[in-house]
């Protein structure tokens, strides 16, 4: 174009991925081609497409992008990469609304088990993991990367590291996610719960995995501002402990290279605790560290007030980290796992009660002194009415981890319940509020579409969860107690059949929770669709002011 | 100069924090579970455990493809209720070459630790086809597919040679014998019944979905199914001697 | 029976010797750390940090 390069150069990121993508692109032809069973040669085909597509479009973004790569700052400010972020939070909305709409399903396949339909591809046993991974790795997964991405540049006030490492890291993931997916529906599993994906899925998200740390480390590293902000430390704990876990959870040995069935390495008793010190920790450091992130950087920035302490927030970060990783085996009271290991993992269950609820305060008391805007803000409400759902389910855990209380809630719908308190309360309106205050940002909006609409979903949301919650504590409770009840002459007084007879009311509560919730999350969708279209409807908006923001390929 | 300095020490600190991150969640991990692996207590000592016959495994492995364990647990408590519902509380033993495991954490049906034995082949297929058939209050999802599908006898081999790298004991005879073990198994007029039953004790040789020919996948779950929890003789189990 | 000593023993080594103190001499240290008067002016200083942009 105009610059005073005369010749343009391919950057070795644009080379090596190419030949990179090259390279999978060959390899998938040759799985596709002498693939064993047919989900794997439909993964592998899948793997070609999108290898090709790869390939075409980094040559087609080298041909069209000017001489030099974006400048990381312009006239002095920091040239945010924000290409990524809208992909991330974009496609975290599409996410979220397919895995609500599955769980949808599955609760009323609980209700009505006609809806079954007697096909392989659509039995509770294939959909629920679809639903587990879209709401956690699909839409959580997507609104940390988005999020991460964009709060470790604002606070380090420096542009994203790597060129198309980041595109890497979004794309990437949402293919394993794409892969994992359709894995499921074709009966692709490796049973173990929240980590379902077959060897080659493994295989490639750690590598994405691994970008993922890289970027996010090498911004930390480049960054302009001398503190680390916590936010960061705890978007870090999460990448770095989620790597751990993955790494540890899932070695596999594939029957054969071209086919998707593996054998776990681990076997009974340990592969049961690495499992769930694997699947506690996806709750402790996906769900929690990851989200707690978000709650220091967007409650401080939406109440426009700092954090409560911010020496609260270093001793909760030290203590949530030490004490989580302890309490896996609280998932496996009275199994065959040996009795010492469940001991220490209630006493740390327990223990961690204490840092859960500093957090809390931590996060409610920014809005100290400034509680009013919770009536005039319900972005704000969301954010914190999230932090009050991780109040409740953070004091709910520890009470089930006591062995005696486990002994009636567990193999219950008491555990759905308390999943779903954090998950939707906690997690879903943690990742809304953010959500909302973050696309009228990146997409440089003065504000969203509709705060009317927001308080809607707010409320249509809430309802739903309160339905979905009370429901599954009756439902658990009652569960536990009709398995356990004896007449009075010693027999046991139900028999199995009798409590699942006794769940329908409460499934198809259930159902309608999850419906409204749903319903809260189109809504959302439709706010943050105007929101990019048009703006801010109330008052709208000249484009003044925007920076050019470097656009990338893609979307 | 000063600027370059201190932002060496910065670049060190994020560095710092990951190596601080490592160091306090590995601690938990390493003393939960390295245990597990060298302390002789935590797997029972216990007479019957055996491999699973090459049938059994392709039926575990449909267990596993449709998702049982999201509804079924196989891991019965040693609580009195549980005990008299389900029969003897599981032993870690049980389960010793389950790669993976199948413990389960949701009774949306009822544990399967012990089916074996629990009900009759037909129970089983008519059943798996079509649930409310039998159980007109049930939830469960039908799997009229299962009795239609011939199982993939052709990689047999491989999966038990995969098992056994992974630390599961099959011997180069069971390995070498896998697909007539296969087949043998839903056939008992098969000349290769004797050997098999001597390779795989306690096995069930039975035509169990009730068809000729190929063994399917009906066959291959129930015939898992029916072996669950049957391999220990909880009479002659010496329960003082693991205690743990 | 040995077994059990065993286990009882690992459990007992390892929460009544080095480990516990250690862990919380490491917790105190943090703590104090963190409420170390002199620190707070950093800590406030860092707190403000999201709030500082552009």
């Amino acid at each position: 174009m105009n610059q005073v390069q005369s010749t343009k150069w391919m950057s070795h990121g644009e080379a090596g991925l190419a030949i990179f993508f090259s390279a999978t692109a060959f390899l998938c032809l040759i799985a596709a081609a002498k693939a064993l069973d047919t989900a794997f040669a439909f993964h592998a085909m899948l793997g070609l497409a999108v290898s090709l597509w790869a390939v075409f479009a980094i040559i087609n973004r080298y041909f069209d992008r000017p001489f030099a790569l974006p400048p990381q700052e312009i006239n002095g400010r920091p040239n945010y990469n924000l290409g990524p972020i809208k992909f991330a939070a974009a496609i975290s909305v599409f996410w979220g609304i397919a895995g609500f709409t599955v769980g949808l399903l599955i609760a009323s396949q609980l209700a009505w088990p006609a809806l079954n339909f007697d096909l392989p591809w659509t039995s509770f046993g294939r959909l629920r993991p679809l639903h587990t991974s879209a709401v956690i790795f699909a839409f959580g997964g997507n609104v940390l990367i988005a999020t991460s991405f964009y709060v470790v540049q604002k606070t380090c006030r420096v542009r994203l590291a790597g060129d198309l490492a980041p595109w890497f890291v979004v794309l990437g993931y949402n293919f394993f996610i794409l892969i994992a997916g359709t894995g499921y529906l074709l009966g692709v599993t490796q049973s173990k719960e929240y980590a379902e994906p077959e060897w080659y899925a493994d295989l490639w998200l750690t590598i994405v995995w691994v970008t993922y740390l890289l970027v996010f480390l090498v911004t930390l590293i480049k960054r302009k501002e001398p503190h680390i902000y916590v936010a960061n430390w705890f978007y870090l704990a999460f990448i770095v402990t989620i790597a751990v876990l993955h790494l540890g959870n899932n070695p596999a040995l594939p029957v054969s290279v071209f086919g998707s069935k593996s054998y776990v390495v681990w076997g009974g008793v340990q592969d049961a605790m690495f499992q769930w010190w694997y699947g506690h920790n996806a709750v402790g450091f996906f769900l929690t560290a990851g989200f707690l992130a978000i709650m220091y950087y967007f409650i401080p920035k939406r109440a426009e007030r700092p954090v409560y302490s911010y020496r609260l927030s270093i001793i909760h970060f030290w203590a949530i980290i030490f004490l989580y990783i302890w309490a896996g085996p609280h998932h496996l009271h009275y199994t065959a796992l040996p009795d010492w290991a469940q001991t220490l993992g209630m006493t740390f269950s327990i223990m961690l009660w204490m840092p859960s609820w500093g957090g809390m305060i931590n996060g409610l008391m920014t809005l100290s002194g400034a509680w009013d805007k919770l009536r005039t803000d319900p972005v704000l409400r969301m954010l914190v009415v999230s932090v009050a759902f991780y109040g409740m389910a953070t004091f709910e855990g520890p009470l089930m981890s006591i062995k005696v209380v486990n002994s009636l809630s567990h193999y219950t719908d008491w555990t759905i319940g308390h999943v779903h308190s954090g998950a939707l309360g906690w997690v879903g309106f943690v990742s809304f509020g953010a959500l909302y205050c973050l696309i009228p940002w990146i997409w440089n909006r003065k504000g969203l579409y509709s705060l009317k609409l927001v308080n809607w979903h707010f409320w249509v949301a809430t309802i739903g969860i309160v339905l979905y919650i009370s429901a599954m504590w009756v439902s658990g409770i009652l569960q536990g107690l009709m398995w356990r009840a004896y007449t009075s002459l010693g027999f046991l007084e139900y028999s199995f059949i009798e409590s699942v007879e006794a769940m329908h009311p409460f499934y198809i509560i259930r159902a309608t929770g999850g419906a409204l919730y749903l319903i809260g999350a189109l809504i959302m969708a439709y706010n943050l669709w105007m929101t990019v279209r048009v703006g801010d409807a109330e008052e709208v908006a000249p484009m003044s002011g925007s920076r050019p923001v470097a656009l990338q390929p893609a979307e | 100069m000063s600027f370059w300095a201190r932002h060496q020490i910065f670049e060190k600190n994020s560095i710092f924090l990951v190596v601080g991150i490592l160091a306090v969640i590995a601690i938990g991990g390493l003393v939960e579970i390295t245990p597990l692996f060298y302390l002789k207590s935590t797997i029972e000592v216990v007479d019957g455990i055996r491999p699973y016959t090459p049938l059994e495994l392709t039926g575990r492995n449909i267990y596993v493809r449709e998702g049982c364990y999201l509804c079924h647990s196989q891991m019965i408590r040693p609580l009195r209720d549980e005990v008299e519902r389900y029969g003897h509380y599981s032993l870690a033993a049980e389960s010793m070459y389950d790669h993976p495991f199948q413990w389960g954490s949701k009774r949306t049906g009822p544990d399967l630790a012990r089916v074996g034995a629990k009900y009759s082949d037909d129970w089983h297929v008519t059943h798996l086809t079509n649930p409310r058939a039998i159980v007109p209050q049930s939830v469960m999802p039908g799997y009229p597919f299962l009795a239609e599908t011939e199982v993939d006898a052709t990689t047999i081999a491989d999966h038990l040679r995969t098992s056994r790298a992974v630390g599961v004991p099959y011997s180069d005879d069971q390995i070498a014998n896998a697909v007539a073990d296969l087949k043998a198994q839903t056939d008992p007029d098969n000349a290769g019944v004797d050997a098999f039953e001597k390779r795989y004790p306690k096995a069930v040789v039975r035509n169990f979905d009730g068809k000729t020919g190929m063994p399917t996948e009906m066959d291959a779950l129930i015939a898992y199914l029916q072996m669950l929890g049957t391999l220990v003789d909880f009479k002659l189990y010496n329960e003082k001697a693991n205690l743990r | 029976m040995r077994a059990i000593l065993t286990v009882q023993n690992f459990v007992s080594d390892f929460v009544v010797t080095a480990w516990t103190p250690i862990f919380v001499g490491i917790f105190l240290a943090i703590v104090a750390y963190a409420l170390w008067p002199r620190n707070q002016a950093a800590f406030d200083e860092a707190s403000r940090l999201p709030l500082r942009e552009e």
